[in-house]
């Protein structure tokens, strides 16, 4: 009885891939070949866009298309899927439908989709870890201090990086002081590309923003960066410091030209 | 039509699991894409009767496509099974040339994946090194599988991974595999922002020498080269963001230039050994550069190279496939069909082929070495494999070895992290 009914509800009940979303689904498989790309793109922009939605949507159930699909869903920027991959992300551990999200996700839609991410980053594999991570940097949206510190400290070198990347796209939303700790904490952990990525960020900052964070931290700063023993990361340092030590003089010089007016 | 009933049946022999499940997961049933574990695949029949023989079959089924699929995620069901597979006799010769020196140098570059808008080598990178660095599987002798696991990391260079492992005579050899990916990040705009500090080079560009330096450095001293990436048309591997006509790359501008087809053909020319396997995994890689690279090679490289339009998840997959094959040792069609497990994606066929590594033994330094006495004249057939060789009984690959002083140990060298 529960197998008639199973089959019953097998041929009514699950999705098949019409054979005009196929056709789509074929054309749409040439945007993953590099060569076939440009082609590929100016025959599905000709095709009505409530067609291609249909079509990837049955594409995203299939386990046969959904790598092609999810590739199609990034390169033509399927905002109207975002909803659905958000609902997928709430059971799928995929890498690639995290990081076709990331690319996809309307602004308004964005928050939402991020408590989705966060609920499940203890819950993932590494790789998907790293691309919602990066994905919740890229829309701005904040992680907890507390998942910050686990993520830094995480067994994978490349989710510690990726949390430095989650914090940098959302710094802007911390105050100061909280900024200044989690520069802190990443300038201090293992292995140096997480303490690259955060000064390769800082770096970037404008000389008001560098000044106003590191003047709590100056000597601290010069310290860790006259103890550090990666090349790469040194010279980052002393460039730091050298570009802020010269920010600083100029600023004392102008202070005293002014005075003595 | 065919497509609309495989599909069909798909969609029927789901829902058929879904009911011989009962704890399975609501939202997987309401959504159709339920994925049976691992250990729910490997599970026995649950009865004779018509409707467990049902449920049995679509529950086979079910899990063979997910198999496949995640054979896409570098998920190489076959590939590191438990038990020394020793090498069979026709490739005995190119294994004790790989295995020729105490540390044997692996060079892995992912080259920039870019996709219109998208950079993906960096979750890739994430895969491969999961895998490398997991434990290996055991079989009930306690023999350690040989192949991309076990590996240990450093923090000091935490791209470089090593792992001892026997090779076809049983002795120790130190593997260090150098890993590489190009992307700083997966969004290729943001990749491509300028110098914001005049004379300071950007991430990205700190990413793309890094890479390159993996990569054209390997082919002069590495004994494995492997890169998975774009081809660029025959333009050559690539490691970072290349010239673009609005969202898409400018193809007659790399072609005039073909910078990195001319750099990896030259640095594979002089003096220096070439590496004793090449794998190019990108489209018609096959068709661009592995005649170019066995000539460069006084065809003394094996080379590996993709047969037509790769996916990027396939060229990573049979890269990684390849890696996995070399470790474990693999012979001939093993080698050749771990590699080319996938098949097709969609409807297009993926395929790599295999040039000079097993077919011409004369190209091994091993073999050239004793060919002009600098080893010791083997006397008896099995000696044939030289003097300082340890014969080990041929078991097929995955078979459960006995255990003996000289099965393999995948011991470390390093404390992980």
């Amino acid at each position: 009885m529960t197998l008639i009914a199973s089959v019953l509800w097998g041929s009514t009940a699950m999705a098949v891939i019409a054979p005009e979303s196929t056709a789509i689904l074929i054309q749409a498989q040439k945007l993953g070949i590099e060569s076939e790309t440009e082609k590929a793109y100016a025959d599905l922009e000709k095709i009505p866009r409530a067609k291609l939605v249909s079509a990837f949507r049955d594409g995203l159930k299939d386990p046969s298309w959904s790598m092609i699909t999810l590739n199609a869903v990034s390169a033509l920027k399927v905002e109207e899927l975002a909803l659905d991959l958000g609902d997928l992300a709430k059971t799928r551990d995929d890498w690639m439908l995290i990081a076709t999200l990331g690319s996809i996700a309307p602004e308004t839609e964005r928050s939402k989709l991020a408590q989705i991410l966060i609920s499940r980053l203890s819950k993932v594999s590494n790789p998907t870890r790293v691309a919602s991570l990066e994905t919740l940097g890229a829309w701005h949206q904040q992680i907890s201090k507390s998942d910050y510190e686990k993520y830094l400290k995480d067994e994978s070198f490349e989710v510690r990086v990726a949390a430095v990347r989650a914090f940098v796209g959302s710094r802007t939303s911390l105050k100061a002081a909280d900024q200044l700790s989690r520069y802190q904490q990443a300038f201090a952990a293992e292995p140096y590309t997480v303490r690259l990525e955060a000064l390769n960020n800082f770096a970037s900052l404008s000389s008001s923003e560098q000044t106003q964070l590191i003047g709590a931290l100056d000597s601290r700063f010069k310290k860790a960066c006259g103890q550090e023993k990666n090349p790469q990361v040194k010279s980052k340092c002393d460039q730091l410091i050298s570009r802020l030590a010269s920010v600083k003089s100029a600023e004392n010089a102008a202070e005293k030209s002014g005075g003595s007016k | 039509m065919k497509t609309r009933l495989s599909l069909c049946f798909l969609g029927l022999i789901t829902s058929l699991f879904v009911v011989a499940t009962p704890n399975a997961d609501a939202q997987s049933v309401s959504s159709g894409l339920s994925s049976p574990t691992s250990s729910q695949c490997d599970s026995k029949p649950s009865g004779t009767d018509a409707e467990s023989m049902a449920a049995d079959a679509a529950l086979k089924a079910v899990c063979a496509t997910t198999r496949k699929m995640n054979s896409l995620r570098f998920e190489c069901w076959n590939c590191t099974k438990a038990g020394r597979p020793a090498v069979a006799p026709a490739c005995y010769d190119t294994y004790a040339d790989l295995y020729l020196k105490p540390e044997i140098n692996f060079s892995v570059t992912l080259g920039y994946s870019d996709n219109l808008f998208q950079v993906h080598d960096h979750a890739r990178k994430t895969l491969w090194i999961d895998r490398l660095l997991r434990p290996c599987p055991k079989d009930e002798n306690g023999n350690e599988a040989v192949g991309t696991c076990g590996f240990k990391r450093t923090i000091a260079n935490p791209d470089l991974f090593k792992k001892v492992v026997r090779g076809p005579d049983g002795t120790e050899h130190t593997v260090n595999l150098s890993l590489k990916d190009s992307a700083n990040t997966p969004d290729d705009r943001a990749n491509r922002a300028p110098r914001t500090n005049a004379g300071e080079p950007t991430a990205q560009e700190v990413k793309t020498r890094e890479a390159e330096d993996n990569f054209f450095n390997g082919m002069k001293t590495a004994d494995v080269v492997i890169y998975a990436g774009h081809a660029r048309k025959g333009a050559g591997p690539s490691f970072g963001p290349v010239k673009k006509n609005g969202p898409f790359i400018d193809y007659a501008s790399l072609l005039k230039d073909s910078t990195n087809q001319k750099r990896m053909i030259s640095s594979l020319r002089g003096d220096s050994t070439p590496p004793k396997f090449v794998g190019l995994f990108a489209c018609d890689s096959g068709k661009y550069f592995a005649e170019d690279v066995r000539a460069a090679t006084g065809s003394r490289s094996g080379v590996m190279s993709s047969t037509g339009l790769t996916f990027a998840e396939v060229a990573f997959a049979q890269a990684y496939a390849a890696v996995d094959s070399l470790l474990a040792m693999r012979c001939d069609d093993e080698f050749t069909g771990s590699v080319n497990a996938i098949g097709k994606i969609g409807t297009v066929p993926q395929g790599a082929n295999l040039l000079g590594f097993f077919d011409d033994p004369h190209a091994h330094a091993w073999f050239n070495a004793k060919r002009d006495g600098d080893l010791q004249t083997p006397s008896s057939e099995a000696e044939t494999r030289g003097p300082a060789f340890n014969i080990t009984p041929i078991h097929p690959v995955g078979d459960a070895v006995p255990k003996s002083p000289n099965s393999p140990r995948s011991s470390t060298t390093e404390s992980a992290n």
